[in-house]
């Protein structure tokens, strides 16, 4: 068995993509006893979500501790990510935490080799598309997903198996599948996808090579991805696209979101910018030209009124512009004469570069990062899972600001307005009502439900506008969980005293407690637990 | 011969993926990575390879791209089988087997323009080539092929 240089190469890359990418970031470990590497209210908001999955068999609907306990809330985020992510979860034994993460990582790793793919048709030199594509590890990039873009991410990956299908131009059914699982993925970058089509197709009408074939190749799958899409397309239409229109918005940065720039590459920007120029001039580049270029733009499109979507799309710019720096660093090894093996060692020692650093180029983030959750909280979360139905009640906990974490439970949670908490910490008062945030997933679509195929209501406009956001009285929940700990002391103090307080009442009892947080279960819910003016308990 | 060729692949390609995942998340235990590998086999490289498996490309193209087209079919499946009543704790299973099912059968079926060459005398099947790169240097691995 004659080992290939390529394959070499690309099992370097893997091992160095797994080993210290993936598998610094998770601490070298596939299975975690509790969500591990969250760093943001995003991620817990798809793993509830893919778990949500799990438990009900299905996304028909969302399940009602992420939609403010409504229960005929149509499932409308779309829905791939979760699917792979329980069908992974299933298989493999991992939690759902763990396997729906995975899965974007996966993914990525094999968007990194389709480009390698990609630009094998145009290069002998392709095994160098993927030491840049190790920067999905660098600072900004890495974000995208620990931070939570990772519906945007998978949507990606699977448009370069669209890019893949229209470049070699194979049988439309492949374009079609791909393209509906851009759409039932995160279907903003379909956007994208519209534009370099329509830029390719554009290209090859001008060259005279878009004949009568490749117009009813479109035209079919076109259809096609129709048929397979509509039923959540008509779900996108009356959710997203009706709560979300798009909006004309330029927006400069992304908050305190690192945002991917062609100067983080650094001097390999250089090579991304020679085999950009060079693809203009030699016609058998300019089609995988058009493919770095339209990528390219389309980050920049948040200067245009595309919001956000511009940077979550720049979150791989390392893999798109990538195909690129390849071609020019290709360009310049073929000017030189240097045989085809000297690209793979070339590529394996920019790889090493790029993971080990050196000045002047952009290097891996190789930082581990157990993120938001601890293993006392999930015990915690864990236990109230367990415990029979019932609203939840959170004062005040450190890590409860990225409140998606609060739907582990799964049960529906009602938070303590932060404001209003400090101010009764400051007036050493336990009060009796505290203004609340009945939390969910509806900023997006206001809790929208199907009352027929093409009728959606909508639960949040058919409230009083307070209904998510007022005075609500303690002694009405069913639990209420209490943080014992915290970066303030004086908070895990105010804590303890209204739990005391609480537990006076003997239908009060604790069901479960550890070093982190306490469940307090009120077996009559609605009788008097604490004065209405509350309990004075300063000195 | 061919299919000494693809179980070796096979085979190599397993072994490479299993050390790689050991190496890479050594704190788990053997089963863990075992049944995470197998999992990633059976949902996305198996049906995948076998979507393509009639091209003529290198092995490992198959594999990717492949691994890209049946995730979106297992994505997408997965969705309206759910909405359709079958709880999804089946699909994991149901779904790649239904997919390598289809492909073995459509990979037996020999293409029309196979049909129309054999109708017209000529035995040599019909294979997809991998493309020469453009830049005019043939890859040593395709060469193989």
């Amino acid at each position: 068995m004659k080992l290939r240089a390529d394959e070499i190469v690309i099992a370097v890359f893997v091992f160095l993509f797994l080993f210290y990418g993936l598998g610094n970031l998770w601490g070298h470990q596939l299975a975690h006893p509790f969500p591990y590497s969250y760093q943001a209210s995003d991620t817990f908001q798809h793993q509830v979500r893919a778990e949500s999955i799990k438990v009900m068999g299905s996304y028909r609907m969302e399940a009602p501790w992420i939609v403010a306990g409504y229960t005929d809330n149509v499932g409308f985020y779309p829905p791939i990510l979760y699917h792979l992510g329980v069908a992974l979860s299933y298989g493999s034994g991992l939690e759902t935490y763990d396997s729906t993460y995975l899965i974007v990582f996966l993914f990525a790793l094999l968007a990194s080799l389709a480009v390698y793919v990609i630009a094998k048709r145009y290069t002998a030199h392709a095994v160098l598309v993927l030491p840049f594509c190790l920067l999905l590890f660098s600072i900004a990039s890495l974000v995208g997903f620990t931070w939570g873009s990772w519906p945007s991410l998978l949507s990606q990956a699977f448009l370069l198996l669209f890019a893949w299908s229209i470049l070699t131009k194979q049988r439309f059914w492949i374009s079609a599948i791909a393209l509906s699982a851009i759409a039932l993925t995160h279907t903003s970058e379909l956007i994208f996808v519209v534009l370099f089509w329509g830029a390719l197709i554009i290209y090859r009408l001008f060259k005279k090579e878009f004949r009568k074939e490749d117009w009813i190749e479109a035209v079919k799958t076109g259809v096609l991805f129709l048929l397979i899409s509509l039923w959540y397309l008509i779900i996108f239409y009356f959710t997203w696209a009706k709560a979300q229109p798009f909006r004309f918005s330029v927006v400069a940065d992304w908050g305190n979101t690192p945002v991917v720039s062609l100067f983080s590459l650094g001097i390999l920007s250089l090579l991304f910018i020679l085999g950009m120029g060079i693809s203009v001039f030699k016609k058998e580049w300019r089609e995988v030209g058009i493919l770095s270029l339209i990528l390219l733009l389309a980050g920049f499109t948040n200067y245009i009124g595309f919001d956000v979507r511009a940077f979550q799309l720049r979150q791989f710019w390392p893999v798109y512009l990538g195909i690129a720096a390849a071609l020019g660093l290709g360009y310049l090894l073929s000017l030189v004469k240097l045989p085809k093996i000297a690209s793979s060692g070339i590529a394996v020692l920019l790889a090493i570069v790029i993971v080990f650093g050196a000045p002047g180029l952009p290097k891996m983030a190789k930082a581990e990062s157990q993120g938001i959750m601890n293993p006392y909280h999930w015990e915690m979360f864990e236990a109230l899972k367990g415990l029979p139905e019932g609203r939840a009640y959170f004062f005040y906990g450190d890590i409860y600001g990225q409140n998606a974490v609060l739907r582990n439970g799964q049960h529906v949670p009602y938070m303590v307005l932060q404001q209003d908490y400090i101010a009764a910490v400051q007036n050493a008062t336990v009060k009796r009502q505290y203004v609340t945030r009945l939390l969910g997933d509806h900023h997006g679509v206001y809790y929208a439900y199907r009352k027929g195929l093409f009728d959606f209501g909508y639960r949040a406009l058919e409230v009083p506008k307070d209904e998510y956001h007022k005075p609500m009285d303690l002694c009405s929940f069913e639990y209420v969980i209490l943080d014992k700990v915290s970066n303030q002391p004086m908070f895990a103090q105010y804590n303890q005293i209204a739990a005391q307080l609480l537990l006076k009442n003997p239908w009060i009892t604790p069901v479960f407690s550890n070093d982190a947080a306490m469940i307090l279960q009120n077996s009559e819910p609605g009788r008097d637990c604490l004065p209405q003016e509350g309990v004075y308990v300063g000195s | 011969m061919e299919a000494k060729k693809e179980l070796l692949d096979w085979g190599i390609l397993l072994v490479t993926l299993l050390l790689i995942l050991k190496i890479a998340f050594y704190k788990d235990t053997l089963l863990v990575i075992f049944r995470t590998t197998l999992s990633i086999f059976w949902m996305f490289l198996l049906p995948g390879y076998l979507i393509f498996r009639r091209k003529q490309w290198p092995f490992i193209e198959k594999i990717i791209l492949g691994s890209l087209l049946a995730g979106a079919v297992l994505g997408i499946s997965s969705y309206y089988l759910g909405l359709l009543g079958l709880n999804v704790r089946w699909h994991v299973w149901l779904i790649p087997l239904l997919v390598m099912l289809a492909a073995f059968y459509f990979s037996q079926k020999k293409p029309k323009a196979e049909k129309k060459k054999e109708a017209e005398g000529d035995r040599e099947p019909e294979r997809e080539e991998s493309p020469e790169p453009i830049d005019g240097h043939r890859d040593e691995h395709q060469s193989q092929e």
